[in-house]
């Protein structure tokens, strides 16, 4: 059975309705997937993609720029630089860090991108991580900081 | 993460368990690259400026095509047995 023409621009709209939600729902769907943008230094609580779109600045003596909670988290540091409070700092023990994932997280990722100025630049305990083409400048200070060379 | 080098409160450039590959470490006064056992390290760098130890590695592990220099204890340090340990340069 042939469908009369007049029919056809009302058929052609209504599928036009039907369709476009849908297609907003996957744009969305794939926004809440990531890559999730960081700014600033947080803690990471879900699993998922992130990529840093600036560079990030930490002054703290202590704590961490990016604290890793959850497992399976990939961080693209997208050539951005993560900055700490060193070399001219001196740290006291347990000094900063600039990326720390828990012992009890697997499964995380970090990759392209600078560290520097860190007591500890980049601390994966977990099992099943990959490091790919980090530049880690440390931010231990020179000799007159106090903290003694091993086995001195 | 199995095998602990160095001293506490040293610092450490990068700490972990899996796969590093392609990175440079510099600046650390602990240790450049610390490594846990099961792990692969490919191509990675740790300049010791005034680095006590540059590649720290727990066995067993896949170890090939690093560099390690200028550390002042230990430019490779591998701990235990079962290392490919291949085409690395740590004087």
């Amino acid at each position: 059975m042939r469908t009369p023409a007049v029919l056809v621009p009302i058929v052609l709209a209504l599928a036009a309705i039907i369709l476009a939600p849908r297609g907003g729902a996957q744009a969305q769907d794939a926004r809440e997937e990531g890559p999730f943008e960081i700014q600033k230094c947080r803690t990471i609580e879900k699993p998922g993609s992130y990529k840093l779109v600036n560079n990030l600045t930490f002054t703290g003596t202590t704590g961490t720029c990016l604290t890793i909670t959850a497992s399976f988290v990939t961080i693209d540091l997208a050539g951005f630089t993560i900055t700490g409070p060193g070399p001219a700092f001196v740290f006291p023990p347990n000094g900063p860090t600039g990326i720390v994932a828990g012992n009890d997280r697997t499964g995380i990722a970090v990759r392209d991108g600078t560290i520097s100025g860190f007591f500890r630049d980049v601390d994966l305990g977990s099992d099943g991580s990959i490091v790919e083409g980090l530049r880690v400048f440390g931010g231990t200070a020179p000799a007159t900081s106090g903290y003694a060379p091993r086995g001195s | 993460m199995v095998g602990i080098f160095g001293l506490p409160g040293e610092g450490t450039g990068i700490s972990a368990t899996g796969i590093v590959t392609g990175s440079y470490v510099t600046g650390y006064r602990g240790i450049g690259l610390e490594i846990g056992q099961g792990s692969t390290v490919i191509g990675s760098t740790a300049v010791g400026a005034p680095g006590n130890v540059g590649n720290a590695v727990s066995c067993p592990s896949n170890v090939t095509d690093n560099t390690a220099v200028n550390n002042a204890q230990v430019n490779l340090e591998l701990n235990g047995n079962g290392f490919n340990n291949t085409n690395n340069v740590a004087p």
